[in-house]
């Protein structure tokens, strides 16, 4: 998987593509617990090139939403489809997270 | 049938495995794919607890209308437990199994709980698009 990132003043967006394996998730939850961890608190996640996440990463970007909202931070989720769309949909985590077309 | 040590074994057998799960419906293949990807992370870290001297095994078998998949690892055995029906949205592990229930027609574990088998229908009937 691909994970380039983006940081703004207060905003880190992070664009991945390729498929969100154990292994990957576990290299994404590093790199967002790092920005946390720095001040961070409103992330953008663009899935667009995503075209498989397993139940890992979802926990993942639950992990650091629940980090993020009591800061009035926010994980916000751009482009999911196919079945990452659905697997937010089934597993209900699109109320968990703000999700953009 | 596949036969792995570890998740960096494994990683080497994906590809050729979801490809070997495409016949008519790229999307159930994948949706598939997702319940064994599951299945098989669970043996590797909860069953044979990353012990890389164990091995998973892992058995496709198709039929005109259905595929079996068999995981089964070396370690004593789990049990797994099932997070909720409703599903506990703000857990951020314990949705391997719920995504197996998801994405196959039926499953169950052998008494031991060291083997896990899934089946999925393949009619073109039950092709459904993302």
């Amino acid at each position: 998987m691909e994970i380039n990132t983006n940081v703004s003043k207060d905003e880190v967006t992070l664009v991945l593509a390729g498929s969100m394996y154990v292994e990957d998730a576990a290299v994404l939850r590093e790199k967002l617990i790092s920005f946390v961890e720095s001040g961070y608190k409103q992330f953008v996640i663009k899935l667009h090139g995503v075209d498989y996440i397993d139940s890992s990463g979802l926990g993942v970007l639950v992990a650091i939403q629940k980090k993020v909202l009591p800061k009035e931070g926010n994980v916000t989720l751009v482009g999911a489809k196919g079945v990452v769309k659905e697997l937010f949909e089934l597993t209900r985590l699109n109320k968990v997270f703000t999700m953009q077309p | 049938m596949y036969s792995f040590s570890s998740l960096a074994e494994f990683a080497t057998l994906r590809d050729t495995i979801r490809k070997e799960l495409i016949q008519d419906c790229e999307e159930d293949a994948l949706r598939l794919f997702i319940a064994i990807n599951e299945g098989v992370n669970n043996a590797i870290f909860h069953g044979n607890k990353k012990d890389v001297t164990k091995k998973v095994q892992l058995i496709i078998e198709k039929s005109p209308d259905e595929i079996q998949v068999i995981i089964r690892d070396e370690g004593d055995g789990f049990v797994e437990t099932k997070t909720s029906d409703a599903m506990e949205l703000w857990n951020e592990d314990g949705r391997g199994l719920d995504l197996i229930g998801l994405y196959v027609d039926s499953y169950w574990r052998n008494a031991k709980g060291n083997e896990i088998t899934l089946v999925k229908k393949i009619s073109p009937t039950y092709c459904k698009p993302f």
